[in-house]
């Protein structure tokens, strides 16, 4: 028994250590982050444009030696992202002008050459539902309870004097701390709140590392984390249409573009990954991962771990669940799919319906937490990127304390075992000296 | 007056077997009569109840953690430091316990007394929880835990009073098995106890109802504790009994005395149960998180280490004092713990079966460890040997839960076991350093190659394994020879 436990620990120690090293040869390229934002708005914003902490479409390049990754953000409209690989050299076009106007075919972004592949997702919409039966799930609550509020309308705005923007890390935050009601009440624009803020930050490193923020989920050179926070906002104009059971919940839209068109496309999938290690999220064995249809070396995904904290401060008695509801499919016609609020729709178009184009709802709760009014603050943090996530490795501490617990008692043995030997090999010549 | 007397047992008072017959007047003679079975059944009853309320109500924090930690906003940290503080005054009280009920208290006055410290401290507990006082359930812990470990010395000295040369043995398995199903229904019905509270309460008012609940069970045990003071004040009437045997009395100048075998068996106790109780405290939170297990699950799984204690305690006992070689048991139950935690933390594999094994492992140290104190330590130094035993081990409980605690908060669960891996390898390699210096080999014999031994060693000065020709094997006509066993 005691062989067996040491032949598949020491298995298990070989393998997580070749593991790790597998992972460290593999496309891990040097890359170099380099920020323009807002570019080429001067034709139509004039100069200082770039200043304009209102106006956020901020262009992140990746430059590694074979190709190149770009980061679009765009606060114009709904926050989004789309990730796009090209080749080396290659040049964004923004063409100001179609992005704010609406002609119903979308137009405005697009990359000189064509890019090999692009990821692209939307946060366009926030559901705010009274959740009465203290379910904690979004797909419980009627359809009367649930109110959703187009991201589009948060007047954001970008936070230059906090941001680091340099060629290893990148740590960039947009707030928005007013909701702009448009054809709603006749309010028009109105503060969320004494406190109340909706914040997007957006944090890269170009090396492997764990995040120092919980639940410190690993970075490298290809993907970026994001952090949301929503705090204290009061969105209803009236108090008494504020429920009394508010819970938050997020709606995303997700399109990836490989080259395949309609039914070659594929659909992203909601994975499920039961973890052993969770010495970086305490208490949380799980992983969520929405992959998209990997062709060849292209395919992203959006990973998180299924925990948020109800705190500013996060802190492990702070964390309730997140809620993953499955995949739906999109399209640019669905009222509720708010494509056009997206640069998404600028990049693709009504093409936009002929690739891989999902959405889903993300809720935030557990059941007996006291909704959102205890704290008012939900804070979540994800991580997306090209390629596949960044595998979770058990530490060196780890590895350290269960080898040498290990190690020291089965060296014992097998220094105890030779030396039982060679007292045996010793002995018949004792025993027949005493028969005689 | 008399209820006093019967508590203290200093009545002057002699009475001679024909009065105490009229005693037996309007009762049944057999039930009343201490020296007949039905009666001396009837005490062994009251004194295994006697530590059901302690051990029921010591498990509270672990059956009810989530509840904990939501209801009154604490860490996991924070919890721990329940346990803890109920081994903190243990440290100090294992020495002193047993000469409070030798010397200064008396068995009776002293077992009323420990059950009345294991009521307030648990109603100080529960108190803490109704009005969101941490500080006051830290404070009603220590007090329940001044309680707690010196009525399991009391009941010990109930058993030898009652028992001693007759059925011991089986009666200190059956106080053990007990003791382990006070445990096990503990984490069998306090999660029910608190969802019936639900209905009625909210939050940490909810905790300190369902805690309030659990305190019942010591207020039985008083209960016990109380008539077995009667039973014992008459049978000491009646049959004249001396109040105990000579003590054994603690006296720390021994520990100079002490042989190396000692310390690491000492080593090794602590190094075995720090992973093992404070990993059932912190085990709830634990199933539920990593295996997905509903909360009753959870409790459930956490028992088992209880449930199979108390089964097979009993006959590991009776096994080991058959079959002897204590110390290979020792190693194998360590061993078997390490499979355990290490499935726990690289698998998810079903708990239960790491959960079965880690209780069949834990009977097997138990019952083969404390005996071998025995082996090494003079008779007259036993006291003050199982004193510092326990005292080094609620040291180290006290110490270990809390950093238990704290390890889960900021490295997770993994970390955790890997922590009670590391504990476990000392403990391996503690016993077998103590293979090592057991020159004589006497730790790892059968306990007839044991007595042949001593009844050699009575003829001779010194014989060791190595004096007797392997080729020997036929202890037991050997010893029939000698005319003992």
């Amino acid at each position: 028994m005691k062989s067996q436990l040491i032949a598949t620990s020491l298995c298990f120690l070989a393998s997580i250590s070749f593991h790790g090293y597998s992972t460290l040869a593999e496309d891990h390229v040097p890359r170099k982050f380099s920020t323009e934002i807002n570019p080429g708005c001067e034709a139509v914003f004039g100069t200082n444009c770039s200043e304009n902490s209102t106006i956020n479409l901020v262009h992140i390049r990746s430059d590694g030696p074979h190709d190149t990754l770009h980061f679009l953000w765009s606060f114009l409209g709904a926050p989004s992202l789309l990730l796009v690989r090209t080749p080396l050299q290659s040049n964004l076009s923004v063409d100001w002008t179609s992005i704010f106007e609406d002609t119903g075919s979308g137009g405005g972004i697009s990359f000189e050459p064509e890019p090999y592949y692009l990821f692209g997702w939307s946060l366009v919409k926030v559901w705010v539902y009274n959740d009465q039966n203290d379910t904690a799930r979004l797909d419980k609550a009627d359809q009367s309870d649930v109110e959703g509020y187009d991201s589009k309308n948060f007047v954001w705005n970008r936070k230059d004097n906090s941001s680091i923007l340099n060629s290893t890390m990148i740590n960039l935050s947009f707030e928005a701390r007013s909701y702009d009601h448009r054809e709603g009440e006749a309010n028009g624009v109105e503060q969320m709140g004494p406190n109340g803020f909706f914040r997007i930050t957006i944090r890269m490193k170009s090396t492997e590392d764990y995040s120092k923020v919980l639940p410190y989920m690993m970075y490298n050179e290809n993907s970026t984390q994001v952090d949301v926070a929503f705090n204290d906002v009061q969105l209803n104009t009236t108090a008494e249409e504020y429920p009394k059971h508010p819970r938050i919940a997020l709606k995303y839209i997700m399109v990836q573009d490989n080259g395949n068109r309609n039914g070659e496309a594929g659909q992203m999938k909601l994975d499920v990954t039961k973890t052993l290690d969770d010495e970086h999220s305490p208490g949380v064995f799980e992983v969520y991962s929405i992959n998209t249809p990997a062709k060849g070396y292209n395919q992203s995904y959006i990973q998180w771990r299924p925990i948020c904290y109800t705190a500013e401060v996060r802190d492990v008695i702070d964390s309730v669940d997140v809620e993953a509801y499955p995949l739906q499919h999109a399209s640019s016609v669905l009222h509720d799919d708010n494509v056009q609020d997206s640069i998404l729709w600028s990049y693709f178009g009504t093409e936009i319906d002929n690739v891989t184009f999902q959405s889903m709802n993300i809720s935030f709760g557990t059941v007996g937490d006291g909704f959102y009014n205890k704290t008012k603050h939900i804070s979540w943090t994800y991580s997306t990127g090209f390629g596949v996530p960044p595998p979770d490795r058990v530490s060196l501490l780890v590895m350290l304390v269960v080898s040498i617990g290990l190690g020291i008692p089965a060296l014992i043995i097998v220094l105890s075992v030779i030396y039982m030997v060679m007292c045996k090999v010793r002995r018949p010549r004792d025993d027949l000296l005493l028969g005689q | 007056m008399a209820d006093t007397e019967a508590l203290t047992g200093e009545s002057t008072e002699t009475r001679d077997y024909g009065e105490s017959v009229s005693v037996e007047k309007g009762c049944f003679f057999r039930c009343c009569d201490p020296r007949s079975g039905f009666h001396r059944f009837l005490a062994l009853f009251f004194m295994c109840f006697l530590g059901f309320g302690s051990y029921f109500c010591y498990d509270n924090p672990g059956s009810l953690q989530d509840n904990f930690i939501e209801d009154l906003n604490i860490s996991t940290a924070q919890f721990a430091q329940l346990y803890s503080w109920y081994s903190w005054p243990n440290v100090v009280l294992c020495f002193v316990g047993g000469f409070l009920l030798d010397r200064v208290f008396g068995i009776r006055l002293g077992t009323v007394i420990f059950c009345v410290f294991i009521v307030i401290g648990q109603i100080i507990f529960a108190l803490g929880g109704l009005f969101d006082m941490f500080w006051l359930m830290i404070v009603g812990r220590f007090i329940f835990g001044v309680g707690g470990e010196s009525l399991a010395v009391a009941q010990n000295t109930y058993a030898v009073s009652w028992f001693k040369g007759k059925e011991l043995n089986l009666v200190f398995g059956l106080q053990l098995s007990f003791a382990r199903v006070g445990s096990t229904v503990n984490f069998l019905t306090m999660g029910g106890v608190y969802k019936w509270m639900h209905q009625y309460f909210d939050g940490h008012t909810c905790l300190g109802f369902a805690l309030l609940f659990a305190a019942i069970t010591c207020v039985l045990s008083l209960f016990c504790a109380m008539i077995l003071a009667v039973f014992d004040y008459r049978a000491e009437k009646i049959l004249k009994k001396e109040t105990g045997g000579p003590a054994e009395v603690v006296r720390l100048s021994d520990v100079k005395d002490f042989p190396i075998s000692f310390w690491l068996m000492c080593g090794s106790c602590v190094a075995y149960y720090v992973a093992i109780f404070p990993f059932i405290g912190l085990g709830k939170v634990f199933f539920e998180r990593k295996f997905d297990f509903t909360p009753d699950e959870s409790n459930t799984v956490n028992s088992i280490i209880y449930i199979v204690s108390g089964v097979c305690s009993p006959l590991f006992g009776i096994l080991i004092d058959k079959f002897g070689r204590n110390i290979f048991w020792v190693f194998l139950a360590i061993l078997a713990t390490v499979g355990a935690h290490g499935l726990l933390a690289f698998s998810f594999l079903n708990p239960y079966v790491a959960m079965v094994a880690m209780g069949l492992a834990y009977s097997l140290l138990a019952s083969a460890l404390w005996p071998m104190v025995a082996l090494v330590v003079p008779e007259y130094q036993l006291g003050t040997a199982y004193g510092i035993m326990q005292a080094v081990q609620n040291l180290g409980l006290a110490v270990i839960t809390m950093v238990a605690g704290y390890i889960v908060d900021s490295g997770g669960y993994l970390l955790l076991e890997v922590f009670f891996l590391a504990w476990l390898c000392l403990g391996l390699v503690m016993v077998l350093l103590l293979w090592f210096f057991d020159s004589d080999g006497l730790l790892s014999m059968t306990p007839a190659r044991r007595k042949l031994i001593e009844q050699l060693t009575r003829k001779s000065t010194r014989v060791t394994e190595d004096d007797i020709p392997s080729s020997f094997h036929d202890e037991d006509a050997l010893l029939d020879h000698n005319g003992d066993n």
